[in-house]
């Protein structure tokens, strides 16, 4: 046993030393990033990006057009759609390539022109670009600035407009906004009369509607609309100055290139386009400008070692993440049993994969505040409805599938509450109400028939739950609610499948006091219900009869013999399991934003019960910790999941496949780690 | 015997056997109101014994040892289509491209159930989980296979791949060229009655010389030469025989059933009954009664098991083959057809009688023949009784579960009262 | 066990005396049934032509099978309305909701149509799974069946060999529309969702590679993002929730464009539609079936119109118009599944009253389905490049401007 430490400990060691030489590679990298070597060789890839743009670019330029003057010609014969998609794609990617050899004999020879001319027009076309750019900005902020200014000042544009002419109109609208450029007058002026216009009509719809509309929230931040700026005479100028420094830069180019001068003006367009979008990059700090250098192929430019460095520079960041990677496989290998006692080892290897589907969203340069975000969101959805499953397994009852019944319950509370065309909160608790009202009963009746069959609560859970869906359906088609917004639209009767929640309940809990943590979403509300519901539940299960009721489900003879009545315990679990089913779909569907009926939570069980089950319960025990440990996994590797094997596999559906095979292998895995000692 | 005993006994009986029981009530009330067609109601129920008594009996042998319901079929069906798909793409036609088929099954069936086998063995405890998640990634690994390998890397024929991308075609037709449709109902197909007469028959004479040769008791004798004669009788009558003999159908063709496909399946049914005699048999029903104890006596419990799902899972695998060439079909759903494998077999098992740890041949196929007689039914009940179509599908679909869960509650409450009155009894 | 063969046989054999004596009372009964039936012509026959025939025209039955309601309420509706119009020729049923696993129900609801007698033509929208094997067994049975079914889910080839008419949206040429529109509405990208086993549908690697063909002829980029299978271990809740994460973060990555969204399952469409109308640069094109039924009025929560399909365009063009979205959202006018039956009702009814002699008579079959549509249609027939599917009709519509439709 000794010597295996020993191994461990040395192999652990070398590994840290691993990570700590690719750390230290990957801070040479970002070092080299800033220096002045660095810096010139942009310069020279700069240059040959805008080389290759002008010549390479073109050659695309040319074959996208030869395909779609081929589709055009194709699209117009009459038999067009006989020749069948296969024959079509086929004959415009031929008139495609042969466009590209074609240009490519032409463009392709740009080697040894005079890069330093080129260099010293690029800069200044740059700076003045920039000088451009500056001045806009200043401009359009004055511009939203006064437009902001005037927007919330008026309240009332038919009255603020009236029958003013525009001089009197302009007067008043420099009231309102005192520092108005000169240049905007006009256009300001238009813009009032465009507002009372819009205010006029929406007055007349509103008079027609009989019924009350809802009030919409209202964003703090009030959109701004661009359609009334107009520059002003410097900056008229200053457009002026870039085209013609453009144009003695387009002079080099074709120095370097004399067929430039011969295309046309649309092909001219989209070089200039190009050539922009690979200067604007200068400023953006080495990642984008390599990325936009690289795009254009330019490493060609540069040779020997300062090619090799600028790859270092260029991957610092790949390197960086491979040595966390790596950092973490050891640190998993290293505290492997202290790891495995605390989680258990399927919860350390989906944890360990967790966290590397976060760095491989890294590596994509995926935004990943916006996917924790989104983990986020799914860990309150699916919170509540896992959270359910937590009562069953304590009471005895095992994995309660048929906990469908309380979401079908929750889902009627939702309905009432759209009956009455409640809104906000009203309409959530209300639903809510609803919702546990009906689903006491249910869950009461249900425990009754659990209770006659202890042992093989399973199977007959999931049966029973799919037949009061399909009963349910029945139920939904002849409710007899008949508010307009909740029926069919074409049959008028039955309530419709999906019922969007949009002005009624949606994400009011997610919105609900929300903030931005290094850019992630944290829907606050939405987490807070969902730890107070599992707080409740922890203290609940330290009470005495959460005590008894665990007792049941651990040791029910045990239980009985020290005069716990198992029966009554067994059904307050079921219908504590009902009604946390009820709320927890009343919650998940105001955070997905509308509710979905007939068979849709026939699944709902079986996403509730992976999750808890990931998260470390079995079947006869489970703990708070497990449900918020399982969401945050299953959840968190499907969301991640998803995205990432978009970026990394693109499009055909491989990607789809590839995350279903290698997330639930993972799982899979994971789960045979946990046991196989036989008996 | 007296009347009071016999009274006593068949209630015993009826509560023995009540689901089945409550199963001939529910689907006689349904075809009353259904106002069904009788000949084509016993058409159907032919049609889908033949197609689904295969893949019912496959789930025999795991539930013997004490594996419950083997999903594991679902997979062995991903091999048989496997089979069948490459049979296809060779031009492999009729009854050979079928036997093909079936050997390809074999070992593929053999290495998946190995696997399945192994998996499950080092979860246990967890296998509710594990089975879920190994069907997800089942069908990631079917889909990669029949969409990215299948055309990419291994070449395939243009009449199964997608005109205009690679990948295999997502409905592939058993009909035409490649002839694979009725391939083994169709060998040879025997006339209905005659069958039925024949085997009344035989069985009037087996147990008249057993009878003579004093293997048997003449209580025994009498009985099945009683109940043979009976049969016979019945499917005389003027009304049972118009159902069969054509009369009633509208081409005017007398009821044939495949002969080789019920071959199949007895043979199927002697090879469980046979299995179950041997030793590996009887190691299944000690694993299944109780695995700590099988382990004491020297079993190797895991072994046992891994052999149990292997057998199950190339026996579905050719059920899947048999269901997918059955009359009646004729269309092979590239990646939808597996689905349908698990999804009533084990719910038919149970309603004939069967439990978690405990099947027998007979079990199986009154279960299908119990189970399907609902289905076919219930389809038209629904409807009539709602007078509204939109509502009848939802109803056949709550009954369908509804009888189901029912089954399984009347089982489990009954399990529950004889293991307490064991209790009292001890 | 032998004991419970025995009753079981016994109970059989009883069992069938009932029946056998049952199915002597319904035909009983059913000649009751009838008479009245054949009495109402009887009465009526002084008013029309003395030659009538009540025999020929009384006994006929046009088969519907639809959806349920759960699967959308266009097609359920429509058979519901004719059976309510013409209960004596018109009978209807639905095939089950989870349809591509119980493909023996969808079949034995198929065959059980045709073993009635009466029943002289079956229209089956949308042909789910099951269809072609149903239809061969049909045509070998019964010949004199006219058997049309729009929207088939399965292959070209095997569907149209044995149905006599199908009605397919044109699939094909949504493709070429829906980056015409992201043209006309000047996108710079055009995003298609669609995952594994959708891909594996001839028709929807076609539309794909039209879509993409005809975009990159405008320049327009072309992205095929992968959304999960609603089938598979995401469910559909997990795929709705990965298009209204998705759609945001694709906006964020193409900031400043204007991007066109489609994706190919129907049930994701919701979601599709919800996402876009808060985006100001995304656009819609085209549901993966277009209607103006399709998803809208369940994702933005409209009122219902009880089946006026102008009143339903209205109110969804006057909910764009509110939130600045007439211009970003696209679909056809005419709720085409809908057309399907009615118009295929309007054919079957021409076949069962004798009036044809041939099965597919495309001029009359093109005039019926222009009366269900309140819109002139144009059937293209199908081809993959080799080989040409002449009973296998392509309808397509153009694309409406909700502008029009406004007020």
């Amino acid at each position: 046993m000794k010597s295996m430490t020993k191994t461990k400990k040395l192999v652990s060691l070398v590994l840290f030393a691993i990570c700590a030489a690719l750390l230290l590679t990957s801070v040479v990298g970002y070092v080299k990033r800033g220096s002045s070597a660095t810096e010139a060789d942009l310069n020279t890839m700069r240059t040959q990006s805008v080389l290759h743009a002008a010549s390479g670019g073109l050659v695309e330029t040319f074959a996208s057009r030869a395909q779609s003057d081929k589709l055009m010609e194709l699209r117009k014969l009459p038999n067009f759609r006989k020749l069948g998609t296969a024959e079509v794609t086929r004959q415009c990617e031929e008139a495609a390539e042969l466009a590209r050899q074609e240009a490519k004999e032409r463009y392709s020879n740009v080697q040894g022109t005079d890069t330093a001319a080129l260099e010293s027009e690029i800069s200044l076309f740059e700076d003045t670009v920039a000088i451009y750019n500056n001045a806009e900005t200043a401009e359009k902020e004055v511009y939203a600035d006064a437009y902001t200014a005037l927007a919330d000042s008026v309240s009332d544009w038919e009255e603020f407009v009236g029958e003013k002419d525009d001089a009197a109109l302009l007067a008043s609208i420099r009231e309102q906004v005192s520092e108005l450029p000169a240049q905007l007058d006009e256009s300001f002026v238009l813009l009032a009369r465009d507002m009372k216009a819009a205010a006029v009509e929406a007055a007349a719809k509103a008079d027609e509607a009989t019924e009350e509309t809802t009030t919409e929230e209202s964003s703090d931040e009030q959109s701004v609309d661009y359609k009334y700026f107009v520059p002003s005479a410097e900056l008229t100028a200053l457009e002026e100055q870039v085209e013609v420094k453009y144009g003695s830069l387009w002079t080099v180019l074709v120095a370097a290139i004399p067929d430039l001068a011969n295309l046309d003006e649309k092909i001219s367009t989209s070089v200039r386009e190009s050539i922009v979008e690979i200067l604007s990059t200068t400023n953006e700090g080495f990642t984008a400008r390599y990325k936009a250098y690289h795009a254009q192929e330019a490493e060609s430019a540069l040779s020997g070692k300062a090619a090799s460095s600028m790859k270092l520079s260029a991957n610092a960041e790949i390197i960086l993440i491979a040595s966390v990677a790596l950092l973490l496989l050891t640190c998993v290998y290293a505290f492997w049993d202290f790891l495995t006692g605390k989680m258990g080892v399927p919860r350390t290897i989906i944890l360990l994969f967790f966290l590397y589907l976060c760095l491989a969203g890294r590596l994509f340069e995926m935004n990943m505040s916006m996917l924790m975000g989104n983990v986020l969101e799914r860990f309150g959805m699916y919170g509540i409805l896992t959270l359910a499953m937590l009562p069953g397994i304590q009471c005895g009852i095992g994995l309660n599938m048929g906990m469908t019944i309380g979401c079908v319950a929750g889902l009627f509370g939702i309905i009432t509450a759209l009956q009455y065309n409640l809104t906000g909160y009203t309409a959530m608790l209300v639903s809510m109400l609803v919702g546990s009202l009906v689903a006491v009963p249910m869950g009461w009746a249900y425990s009754l028939l659990l209770n006659k069959m202890k042992g093989s609560e399973m199977t007959v859970s999931t049966y029973v739950g799919y037949s009061f869906v399909s009963l349910m359906c029945i139920g939904w088609m002849i409710l007899p609610y008949n508010n307009p917004r909740i029926v069919f639209p074409l049959r008028g009767s039955g309530m419709r499948v999906t019922h969007g929640l949009i002005g009624v309940f949606a994400h009011l809990l997610d919105n609900l006091g929300s903030f931005r943590l290094f850019g992630v979403k944290v829907p606050t509300g939405l987490l807070l219900v969902v730890l107070l519901f599992c707080g409740i539940m922890w203290i609940f299960s330290r009470s005495k009869v959460g005590i008894a009721m665990s007792a049941v489900g651990s040791n029910p003879r045990f239980a009985e013999a020290s005069g716990i009545n198992v029966n009554h315990m067994r059904s307050l679990g079921t219908i504590l399991s009902t009604v946390l089913a009820a709320l927890g779909i009343i919650i998940y569907s105001s955070a997905f934003g509308y509710a979905q009926l007939y068979t849709a939570p026939k699944q709902m069980g079986f996403i509730a019960a992976s999750a808890i089950l990931i998260g470390g319960a079995t079947t006869s025990k489970a703990k708070v910790n497990h449900v918020l440990f399982g969401v945050f996994l299953f959840e968190g590797v499907l969301t991640l999941g998803q995205q990432i094997a978009n970026a990394a596999v693109s499009g055909g559906g491989l990607s789809e496949v590839m995350r279903i095979l290698i997330s639930n292998g993972i799982i899979l895995y994971a789960l045979t780690q946990s046991g196989g000692d036989s008996e | 015997m007296n009347k009071n005993n016999f009274g006593e006994k068949v209630l015993a009986h009826v509560k023995e056997y009540a689901v089945t029981y409550l199963f001939i009530a529910i689907s006689a009330f349904f075809f009353a109101v259904s106002d069904q067609d009788l000949s084509y109601t016993v058409t159907q129920l032919l049609l889908r014994l033949n197609r689904n008594a295969f893949i019912v009996l496959a789930l025999i042998i795991p539930i013997v040892a004490g594996m419950g319901i083997n999903f594991a079929i679902t997979i062995g069906a991903m091999a048989a289509q496997i089979g069948l798909l490459l049979a296809i793409n060779w031009g492999i036609t009729g009854t050979r491209g079928i036997l093909v088929a079936a050997l390809i099954t074999l070992p593929l069936g053999s290495l998946f159930g190995l696997l399945i086998g192994k998996l499950l063995n080092k979860m246990k405890g967890q296998e509710t989980i594990g089975s879920m998640i190994l069907g997800f990634f089942a069908t990631g690994l079917y889909q990669l296979l029949f969409l990215f390998i299948f055309g990419k890397i291994i070449p395939m024929n243009d009449n199964v791949s997608i005109v205009g991308s690679t990948g295999i075609k997502n409905t592939l037709n058993l009909t035409g060229d490649t002839d694979l449709y009725m391939a083994i109902d169709g060998i040879v197909r025997v006339n209905l009655l005659t069958t039925v007469y024949a085997i009344c028959g035989i069985l009037i004479v087996i147990a008249l010389v057993r009878f003579f040769m004093k293997k048997i008791e003449k209580k025994t004798m009498i009985i099945t030469v009683a109940v043979s004669a009976a049969i016979a009788v019945v499917f005389m009558l003027p009304g049972v025989k118009q159902l069969f003999d054509g009369s009633l159908s509208g081409n005017g063709k007398p009821t044939t059933i495949p002969f080789v496909t019920w071959v199949l399946v007895l043979c199927l049914c002697g090879f469980n009954a046979m299995l179950m005699k041997t030793r590996i048999g009887q190691k299944f029903r000690a694993v299944g009664q109780n695995r700590t104890v099988a382990n004491a006596s020297g079993i190797n419990v895991d072994k046992t098991r891994i052999i149990a799902i292997m057998i199950s899972t190339v026996l579905a695998g050719w059920g899947q083959i048999i269901f997918m060439q059955s009359e009646g079909i004729g269309t092979f759903q590239t990646y939808s057809a597996h689905e349908q494998v698990g999804l009533y077999a084990g719910a038919a098992i149970l309603v004939g009688g069967a439990s978690i740890d405990r099947a027998s041949n007979s079990q199986a196929l009154i279960g299908t023949f119990l189970f399907h007689l609902m289905f076919i039914t219930a389809t038209g009940a629904a409807t009539r009784l709602f007078g509204d179509s939109a509502i009848g599908e939802y109803f056949r679909a709550f009954l369908s579960y509804g009888v189901i869960a029912l089954a399984l509650v009347m089982y489990a409450w009954r399990g529950v009262k004889s293991a307490k009155r064991a209790k009292r009894e001890r | 066990m032998k004991k419970l063969i025995c009753t079981l046989l016994a109970l059989c054999m009883v069992l069938s005396l009932v029946a056998c004596g049952s199915t002597k009372t319904e035909t009983k009964t059913e000649t009751k049934t009838e008479e009245p039936a054949a009495e109402a012509p009887a009465e009526a026959a002084p008013e029309a032509a003395p030659e009538a025939a009540p025999e020929a025209t009384g006994n006929y039955k046009i088969a519907i099978l639809t959806g349920t309601a759960s699967q959308g309420d266009e097609e359920i509706t429509a058979a519901q309305k004719l059976a309510a119009a013409d209960p004596e020729h018109v009978i209807t049923d639905t095939y089950p909701d989870n349809f591509s696993s119980e493909v023996e129900t969808t079949i034995s609801k198929l065959l059980a149509f045709a073993d009635d007698p009466d029943v002289k033509a079956i229209i089956f929208v949308q042909a789910v799974q099951g269809a072609t094997a149903a239809f061969n067994q049909i045509k070998e049975e019964r010949p004199d069946i006219l058997l049309i079914c729009g929207v088939p889910a399965e292959d070209p080839a095997p569907i149209s060999a044995a149905a006599d008419i199908v009605l397919a949206n044109d699939e094909i040429g949504c493709g070429y529309q829906v980056a015409d529109k992201a043209h006309e509405w000047g996108c710079d990208v055009l995003i298609h969702y669609s995952f594994a086993r959708h891909l594996s549908y001839e028709t929807i690697v076609a539309k794909r590679d039209a879509m993409r063909t005809t975009a990159e002829s405008y320049g327009i980029e072309f992205v095929e993002r992968d959304a999960p299978d609603p089938t598979g271990d995401a469910g559909s809740s997990g795929a709705q929730a990965f298009i209204l994460e998705d759609i945001p973060k694709v906006m964020e990555e193409y900031a400043g464009k204007k991007v066109c969204f489609y994706c190919t399952n129907c049930g994701m469409q919701i979601a599709l539609q919800q996402a876009i109308i808060k985006e100001e640069n995304a656009f819609y094109a085209l549901p993966c079936c277009p209607s103006p039924f399709h998803g809208f009025q369940e994702a933005f929560g409209l009122d219902s119109s009880y089946g006026d399909i102008e009143g339903t365009i209205k109110i969804l063009a006057n909910y764009l118009n509110e939130n600045g979205a007439c211009d970003r959202f696209s679909t056809w006018a005419v709720p085409v599944n809908m057309a399907m039956i009615l118009g295929g009702y309007e054919y079957a009814t021409a076949w069962a009253k004798g009036e044809l002699t041939e099965k597919v008579d495309l001029d009359l079959l093109a005039q019926c389905f222009s009366n269900a549509a309140g819109a002139t249609a144009e059937f293209g027939t199908y081809t993959d490049g080799t080989n040409n599917y002449d009973n296998y009709l392509l309808v397509a519509f153009d694309p409406i401007n909700f502008n029009d439709y406004v007020g």
